[in-house]
């Protein structure tokens, strides 16, 4: 069954680079892209289509950042269920405690390597 | 057209009137009445300037006027916010803009920062709406040359309207508080470290550094947590120590810090014996520019005791207090729509009507009483204004008792101002009203607390009658201790003759104040008993009884034995008294320590002046000397005796006969003598004038035996007869017949034996007398005699041999006298020397046990009397003082002490002279210079004060202690701030640096990671179809990035370094380069370098930093490899002084080890020795040798933070030697 994977991040590289190690991990796999975190809270929110069965998420945001993100995401009944993984560039051991304890399933740093990314994804996404 | 509010612009002249008149709303200035103040003042100005113009206000002259205005105005035109206008004030400070340069242009194009903070839709909204917006200490950021700089600014943002009322542009009014925000964030910051800072003596701290995960401790936590200070506990094992119950306490605040900035929790932990302890941790989180969590620091507290207190005060027999008081809690709720009241239980107990279901508001307002009704009223009516309800009034119970109430509510209302509900809470303050009520309570209580547990206590409310009593005083009455009795059960008990005494003492406590009265009370066993009953009458304000309360004790035995002993003493005091011989006692040492009545009155002289030896004083001076000689072999052979001596009593002289008995303690102890004195100057003149007759007649009595016999016979006081050698009884005259019964005619023949009883017959004590008086010629004897009726009298006996010239014995006279009288008296003495003397041991016993404890206190001891002399001081006031008791016994305070050094404590005997009990005076004695806290307490005696008694007790010590610890505690604390003050300066500037090093690693990273993603891609998609050379440029790309990411990644951690709060310790280098050599594992195999390490020492060092020192040094040496040679490494360590390198700089205190890292590489030509060490400097080509070029820069920082230093030794193609000087030991300075 396909996959679908969601990503927030404000950065349009990332988008691209992201989408297109999703394509080259699983020809199966959805990935839809949000810009900011409240449109994608918002989308989420109204529960239509499909649940996205990961969530990659972005730390440095403006307006709502990715740790306000989760915890909000995290008390919502249905929402809370999806693992979200932290896709950041640093991750700094604090910030990784704060993740954990509102919930995060798993960290990813911004690879150097689109490579290494797709290695990475596939593993998450069980295709080898 | 006078507009209200705008008077400032009546101002004289045309233009004024102008101004009045001038439609300011349709201008960008908007309404005059929305003015601020200095706006105000500059457009006044501006109208009274161009007094004499009758033109409008023209353009011109409303930019002169903005640009006076000292806030930063901008106005800002259109739905696309084109910047029309902005002062002088907005331009310079706030935008750093010239007005050319911004004018007519957008103002997000201007500020294209601003799109991403709220102020853009903020002034779509005025624009749109039309109402004003007005935000205080907004956080803003405007770019300058490219860096962003953060503000607090207040501002407005007003819409201007067009005479059709549509929005056509938005003034901005600006004012940056920046400085002010700063400032005030400052000092909550300064409070905070001072706060911290005054708590850091008894604090553990801690600093966790988040981004590196870096926990670093004080001893003192560690010793909090259980570790004694033994200071190597990770920060896992500290969390480990938390009770398991409460980490997620633990974990959640650690949690919630990263958004509130601070930390604070509590948190029990279990310490290696299994105790538990509290710990409370405060904290403060470092963010970085992101909001990024950074640092957290703060201070561990111990508060288990607070706990434990706490605990117990829950526990324990406080628990139901609160509780009590909690209960106490009468809470009420009123609610204005239905105008109901619902309340807690306790709240109708306090009105007197417990548990009542129908207690309305109004019953609640009949409560009030009469006269503070007004003051009820008034407070309603008051809180409908100020929101509060609050007021005292006194209540009247269903009993009509009258109590004191405090009400204090909160009223909310809606939003017209109608009130909603009153929530509030009653409190019963009767007992706080009687302020002087409670006082004197208290001080009884004291009073009573002090007095022994056998005192029962009462309580006796007057109106009305009530009372309230301890369990004691049921038991003292004969009841079982928890039964109820009523005041007029306990009138009942007393014994009908004391009512009148008890009556008539509560009639006078009533009017005086104190009750005091002793009396008999009847038991329902009929049995009598004692009771004393002391107390004291509580009067309300207007000095009416209310209360009376006081003790009460059984004093039935005490009464009794008083009795006994008034009897006995009484008795004895008589018989002593009128006895007509004297008793005397002595002490072992045989100095008299009583002397009758008798006794005094014979001697003439004083009692007190007979004691001791002062009795020989009227004895003849010629007897003294025998006298004193007896009574001392007596004392030193403990046995009886007794001497005759004369007296000179009234100018005469009297023979006085004195005997003395030993007597013995009850323990069987030698304690003195008891004995009497006899007057027997009648019996010696008798016998001696006897003897002289005797004499004097034996002639006659040879001429003229009829003579002798008649002359014999007339004498009737004694008992002449005259015996044959054998004791055959020839003669007989009057004197005998009358005491012995027996007629002449009766006894004549007769052996003399028939006198004697029946025991003394038998023991022949006759026939032994007889032969004792033939052969020394005389014998004297006393002892009972048997008269011819059978009854006996003490008889004095005198036998004298009579002798022919031949001195043959042809006869005896025996002469008798009765002594009977005498005899009783005597026997009836010695009864009373032997009471005496058990009177006289209890006294003594009574004496010593008290001089025991007096004297084994190490308390100060000292008794007054009345005259302020002292009359008892233990062997501590003698230790303290440095007097001997003998000295100042009899003295008075004045004599012994400098008067100006005993002002305080004659005070206090004079006060406790006057009645009045004085506990724990704390004081400074000025005699010897010490602490005590002293009591003064009167002795009395029938209500009379006789004496006081000064208590002292040493407490110096504990004062002095604490005294000692408030100096130390000071100088502490001022030490900590100091060392807070230094550390918030190095730390501001260390958290600068990290600032700096996190931009550069976070924000650098971020491009060059997406230039190698892209060209790592590019390189995918070009290596199959491109030429050689693109992707030999390609590479180049992909290198200079990943060199530029290494390049970052060193540079973070040689700023790291630049923080110097890293925690020292004995460090072993070998261990050290063992591990370094670990790393270089592979590159050693490849290169088959040869690295050879002389033993090194131990020093105190930072591990992690000086590994990394010989990692770089290591690495170095290896990277710089001869390409020809093999590579050798050599480590040497050798211990030098600082006069070895002159010119490092070394400080002469320490002792250093010279470690020295030889290689046999490329070497360098020895000019650019110092060089190397700089930032980015490099001698070779990136493509020959890869690096950073900041290795060596690190090295240096490393050793200058250990106190050391480091230089290199080179020579081109040959190799170099690099020494790293280090101190052996870290100087806390």
């Amino acid at each position: 069954m396909a996959q679908k994977v969601i990503l927030i991040d404000d950065d349009p590289d990332d988008h691209e680079i992201f989408a297109m190690a999703i394509d080259e991990a699983s020809s199966e796999a959805e990935c839809v892209l949000f810009d900011s975190a409240e449109t994608a809270l918002e989308e989420l929110s109204r529960y239509a289509g499909k649940l996205p069965d990961y969530i990659f998420l972005d730390l440095n945001m403006p307006r709502m950042n990715g740790m306000q993100f989760l915890e909000l995401i995290k008390k919502d009944n249905v929402l809370a269920g999806i693992p979200v993984i932290i896709y950041s560039t640093s991750i700094l051991p604090s910030i990784k405690a704060q993740a954990l304890h509102f919930g995060a399933f798993d960290f990813l740093a911004k690879p150097t390597s689109h490579l290494e990314l797709i290695k990475s994804l596939k593993k998450l996404l069980l295709v080898e | 057209m006078q507009i209200p509010g705008n008077s400032f612009l009546n101002t004289n002249g045309l233009t004024a009137r102008e101004g009045q008149l001038f439609d300011w709303c349709a201008t960008p200035l908007g309404d005059p009445s929305c003015w601020p103040e200095s706006l105000r003042a500059a457009v006044s100005v501006q109208l009274a300037k161009t007094g004499n113009s009758v033109k409008p206000v023209a353009e011109g002259d409303l930019n002169n006027i903005f640009q006076q205005v000292p806030y930063a105005v901008c106005i800002l035109r259109g739905p696309d916010m084109r910047i029309e206008m902005a002062n002088n004030a907005i331009l310079g400070k706030l935008w750093k803009k010239k007005l050319a340069d911004v004018k007519g242009k957008k103002m997000l194009d201007v500020f294209p920062e601003l799109l991403s903070q709220p102020f853009p839709a903020l002034l779509q909204q005025v624009y749109n709406t039309g109402v004003s917006y007005r935000e205080n200490e907004a956080v803003a950021y405007i770019e300058h040359e490219n860096v962003l700089e953060k503000y607090f600014l207040d501002f407005v943002y007003a819409p201007l309207f067009e005479t059709d009322g549509t929005v056509s542009a938005v003034i901005i009014t600006v004012i940056d508080v920046t400085e002010k925000v700063d400032t005030r964030n400052k000092i909550e910051e300064a409070e905070l470290r001072l706060r911290l800072a005054t708590e850091a003596a008894q604090l553990g701290t801690f600093d966790w550094d988040l981004a590196n995960e870096v926990f670093v401790q004080s001893p003192r936590l560690a010793e909090i947590f259980g570790f004694g200070n033994t200071g190597d506990v990770s920060h896992k094992q500290l969390i480990e120590a938390i009770n398991p119950e409460d980490k997620t306490i633990r974990d959640r605040a650690v949690a919630d810090s990263y958004y509130k900035g601070s930390l604070q929790y509590e948190v029990r932990v279990t310490w290696p014996d299994n105790s538990t302890h509290w710990v409370k941790v405060y904290g403060k989180v470092v963010f970085n520019s992101d909001r990024v969590a950074e640092r957290m620091y703060g201070t561990v507290q111990d508060v288990t005791q607070e706990k434990t207190m706490l605990r117990l005060l829950e526990a324990g027999e406080q628990r139901s207090r609160l509780a009590i008081e909690s209960a106490q809690l009468a809470t009420f709720s009123w609610d204005a729509n239905l105008d109901r009241v619902t309340y807690s239980p306790r709240f109708t107990e306090i009105f007197g009507y417990a548990n009542d279901p129908v207690f309305t508001r109004e019953s609640m307002v009949n409560c009030i009483h009469k006269d503070d009704r007004p003051v009820r009223d008034k407070a309603v009516e008051d809180s409908f204004k100020t929101g509060l309800l609050l007021y005292e009034v006194r209540i009247v119970w269903p009993d009509t008792s009258i109590h004191w109430i405090k009400v204090f509510g909160n009223i909310s209302k809606d939003k017209t101002g109608k009130p909603l509900q009153i929530h509030g809470i009653v409190q019963d303050i009767t007992k706080e009203r009687g302020a002087l009520l409670r006082l004197a309570e208290s001080e009884d209580r004291l009073r009573i607390a002090l007095d022994s547990a056998n005192l029962g206590t009462w309580d006796l409310h007057l109106n009305p009658v009530s009372i309230f009593y301890s369990r004691r005083v049921a038991q003292i009455f004969g009841y079982d201790k928890d039964i109820l009795l009523t005041s007029d059960e306990f009138r009942e008990s007393v014994h009908p003759d004391d009512l009148g005494v008890v009556v008539k003492a509560h009639q006078d406590a009533i009017s005086n104040g104190i009750l005091q009265y002793e009396a008999r009370i009847v038991w329902q066993d009929a049995t009598i008993h004692w009771i004393r009953c002391n107390g004291k009458t509580l009067y309300n304000e207007k000095h009416e009884p209310v209360r009376m309360i006081g003790t009460l004790m059984d004093i039935t035995e005490e009464r009794n034995f008083t009795m006994v002993l008034q009897e006995s003493e009484l008795l004895l005091k008589t018989i002593s008294g009128t006895a007509p011989v004297g008793l005397w006692l002595t002490d072992k040492q045989g100095n008299y320590i009583f002397v009758n009545k008798t006794w005094i009155t014979w001697t003439g002289e004083t009692y007190e002046n007979n004691l001791g030896t002062g009795w020989l004083a009227k004895v003849m001076p010629e007897d003294i000397q025998e006298t004193q000689a007896k009574f001392t072999k007596a004392l030193g052979s403990k046995k009886y005796f007794s001497t005759e001596f004369r007296l000179i009593k009234n100018g005469n002289i009297r023979w006085c006969l004195t005997e003395g008995y030993p007597f013995y303690g009850i323990n069987g102890e030698f304690a003195g003598f008891a004995g009497s004195v006899t007057d027997i100057t009648d019996r010696k003149s008798i016998e001696s004038e006897l003897e002289r007759k005797v004499a004097e007649r034996t002639d006659d009595l040879k001429r003229s035996e009829e003579r002798h016999h008649k002359m014999i016979d007339e004498i009737q006081d004694y008992a002449i007869l005259l015996l044959n050698p054998d004791g055959y009884i020839q003669n007989w005259n009057k004197g005998a017949q009358k005491i012995k019964g027996y007629t002449e005619k009766e006894i004549k023949g007769k052996n003399f034996r028939i006198f004697y009883t029946k025991e003394d017959q038998e023991n022949k004590v006759p026939d032994q007398l007889r032969a004792l008086a033939i052969k020394n010629g005389r014998a004297e004897a006393e002892g009972w005699r048997v008269r011819k009726d059978g009854s006996k009298f003490w008889a004095s006996v005198v036998i004298t041999a009579l002798h022919d010239d031949h001195n043959n014995v042809i006869g005896l006279t025996k002469v008798t006298r009765d002594l009977t009288e005498r005899k009783i008296v005597e026997e009836q003495r010695q009864l009373q020397t032997q009471e005496l003397s058990i009177k006289n041991y209890e006294l003594r016993q009574q004496k010593e046990f008290v001089d025991v404890i007096l004297n084994s206190s190490v308390d100060i001891i000292s008794v007054f009397d009345s005259e302020m002399r002292y009359i008892s001081v233990n062997k501590s006031f003698e230790d303290a003082y440095k007097v001997a008791r003998e000295d100042i016994l009899g003295k008075k305070i004045i004599e012994v002490f400098p008067p100006e050094k005993t002002v305080s404590l004659r005070r206090n005997v004079e006060r406790a002279l006057a009645g009045e009990s004085i506990y724990g005076v704390v004081h400074k004695s000025a005699i010897t210079s010490r602490h005590y806290e002293s009591f003064f307490i009167p002795l009395k005696n029938n209500n009379e004060i006789y004496a006081v008694l000064v208590l002292a007790h040493d407490n110096t010590e504990i004062i002095e202690a604490a005294q000692k610890l408030d100096e130390a505690n000071k100088v502490l604390e001022e030490k900590t701030l100091d060392l807070q003050k230094a550390n918030a300066a190095l730390e501001k500037s260390n958290s600068e640096l990290e600032q700096y090093a996190y931009v550069a690693s976070h924000d650098l990273q971020e491009p060059l990671r997406k230039i190698r993603t892209y060209s790592g891609m590019l390189n995918e998609i070009l290596k199959d179809k491109a030429d050689g050379a693109s992707i030999a440029i390609l590479g180049k790309i992909i290198n200079s990035a990943t060199r530029m990411s290494n390049l970052i990644y060193d540079l973070l951690n040689l700023s790291r370094l630049l923080s110097p709060e890293r925690q020292f310790e004995p460090t072993d280098l070998n261990k050290i380069f063992e591990n370094v050599i670990n790393d270089f594992e592979l590159v050693i195999e490849q290169k088959k370098a040869v690295i050879e390490i002389t033993r090194l020492p131990v020093i105190d060092a930072v591990p992690l930093q000086v590994n990394q020192l010989f990692y770089n040094l290591v690495n170095n040496a290896l990277k710089f490899a001869h390409s020809t040679r093999q590579p050798l490494i050599t480590v040497t360590a050798e211990k030098i002084d600082a006069g070895t390198y002159p010119e490092a700089g070394l400080n002469y205190a320490f002792e250093y080890v010279d470690i020295a890292i030889t290689d046999n590489g490329i070497g360098f030509s020895q000019q650019y020795a110092e060089q190397i060490f700089e930032v980015f400097k490099r001698l070779h080509t990136k493509q020959a040798y890869q690096g950073s070029g900041i290795g060596l820069a690190l090295c240096r920082r490393i050793v200058l933070n250990h106190q050391g230093s480091i230089f290199a030794e080179g020579k081109e193609n040959k190799g170099s030697v690099f020494h790293v000087i280090l101190p052996f030991h870290q100087s806390k300075i």
